[in-house]
């Protein structure tokens, strides 16, 4: 269960020079907003296309510039979390999780009862019957994860998830979260510009800067080398917030 | 008074509306995907028809569907039809006029269409034509259906092209906007007004249906915020 990437792609001035390798973790991507790390999202999900390069998810090949492999978004299987969740305002939270079932044929009974368990699983039985402009935006996030996860992606990606919600539900969403992470159990990118978010829920760290992710640390190294200190009112691992030295 | 005009303006207007709606719906779906140059001299070429005095449409059209024309030529030898001086020639007339109208307004509401929308759907497994027509389509509804009624008022009025290529022939191709013309020029004006009256209250009610589709749209954009 591993994605391997390394591809280029130019924007006007602007160059994406991504090399990554990742397996069964959670891997933060952190950096400043136009770093380039959503675009490498969107460049795994096939959603934009590397100028060169190559990209394989447990040894399937989804991109290829030298073989001219370019699967289809469709086939890559990779489940990606936009920042506004994306929700179809047309449908309701269960045709929404429902449209993540229809890529694999199976007989109908057996879709209902998978929407059914997942929508169960994430607290959403009571709102199946909602339009996603009746729900807070901790359920739509649900909703968001729910219908990504039906359509068993071999991958989880998640670009700025709580740059939408407020502080409060920031903090339930993101333990939220990590135990989705934690049940999903394959590789899973996380992208933020949030460092403490990115200490609390990845395994290792890589920093993304003017398109470059030079080097992926351990977090507890990322934390020495990026200079900043945990500050915590207690033992518990999400009340961790980092703050940076006074230089 | 003969119903003729009013059952000809009507099936002329339907068939072309039906035309221009998937034909200006696939333009500004494809053209707002083309590379920048393209979609510009495209988007100039596609517009035209909506600045140029119908006449200029007519003639235009003249010039490639008459009987000694290209295409006109052509259609007579190959399968005998006539395509000037017929009840369907009209088609061709509102067709070219009132596409820009179904095209513009479509190209408007497909730029507003959210793309992440899109993208969710393609990652999700979701194949490109449901993503049209259950997603892309439904979001676009309202810009959509206000474009194809603006187009089919249009397409009931169209006078000049109208007359130029399929004439007046009463009970042939005899439209509300040609009887007008014809009546007020032989001094029927009492059976003239009659026809101005039936042509208002078509136009009056198509106009409240835009005004309400356009209200609607925003009440429920306001609903989503």
């Amino acid at each position: 269960m591993a994605l391997k990437i390394d591809i280029e792609k130019k924007f006007g001035t602007f160059r994406l020079q991504i090399k990554l390798n990742t397996e069964d973790e959670v891997l933060g991507l952190v950096g400043n907003s136009g770093c380039g790390k959503s675009l490498t999202l969107k460049c795994i999900a096939g959603i934009e296309k590397p100028d060169r390069g190559r990209i394989v998810l447990n040894g399937i090949t989804l991109f290829d510039s030298e073989k001219h492999i370019n699967l289809s978004p469709q086939k890559r299987r990779t489940g990606l979390l936009f920042q506004n969740y994306a929700l179809f305002p047309n449908m309701t939270v269960r045709q929404n999780i429902r449209a993540g079932t229809l890529r694999d044929q199976q007989n109908e009974k057996e879709r209902e009862n998978k929407v059914d368990a997942i929508m169960d699983s994430f607290g959403l039985s009571s709102l199946a019957s909602h339009y996603p402009r009746q729900l807070s935006g901790g359920q739509q996030q649900r909703t968001a994860l729910a219908r990504i996860l039906v359509s068993e992606p071999q991958i989880l990606m998640l670009d700025e998830p709580f740059s939408a919600l407020d502080s409060e539900l920031k903090f339930r969403m993101e333990k939220e979260v990590r135990d989705v992470i934690q049940r999903f159990g394959k590789t899973t990118i996380l992208v933020s510009h949030d460092r403490g978010e990115a200490y609390r829920l990845c395994d290792r760290i890589a920093i993304v800067q003017d398109g470059k992710a030079d080097e992926i640390l351990l977090k507890e190294e990322w934390l020495l080398k990026s200079n900043s200190v945990i500050i915590t009112t207690d033992s518990i691992p999400q009340n961790v917030i980092l703050v940076s030295k006074e230089p | 008074m003969d119903l003729f005009p009013l059952i000809n303006s009507l099936r002329i207007a339907l068939i072309s509306t039906f035309i221009i709606f998937f034909l200006g719906i696939f333009a500004a779906y494809y053209i707002a995907k083309a590379p920048r140059v393209l979609k510009g001299v495209l988007d100039v070429i596609l517009t035209l028809p909506l600045v140029l005095p119908p006449t200029v449409v007519g003639y235009l059209l003249l010039r490639v569907l008459g009987p000694k024309r290209v295409i006109g030529k052509w259609f007579l030898t190959m399968f005998g039809i006539k395509l000037t001086m017929m009840w369907w020639s009209a088609i061709f007339a509102t067709t070219v006029v009132i596409f820009p109208l179904m095209y513009r307004t479509a190209r408007g509401a497909f730029e507003a269409f959210d793309k992440t929308l899109a993208y969710s759907a393609q990652t999700i497994g979701l194949s490109n034509t449901y993503i049209f027509w259950r997603i892309r389509m439904p979001y676009c509804k309202q810009g959509i259906m206000a474009g194809t009624v603006l187009a089919f008022a249009r397409a009931l009025g169209e006078y000049g092209a109208t007359s130029m290529i399929a004439g007046y022939t009463p009970g042939r191709t005899a439209t509300i906007s040609t009887t007008v013309y014809q009546l007020w020029r032989t001094n029927d004006d009492a059976l003239a007004f009659r026809w101005v009256l039936v042509n208002m209250a078509i136009s009056f009610v198509v106009l409240l249906a835009v005004n309400m589709l356009e209200k609607k749209e925003g009440k429920e954009q306001k609903g989503a915020a």
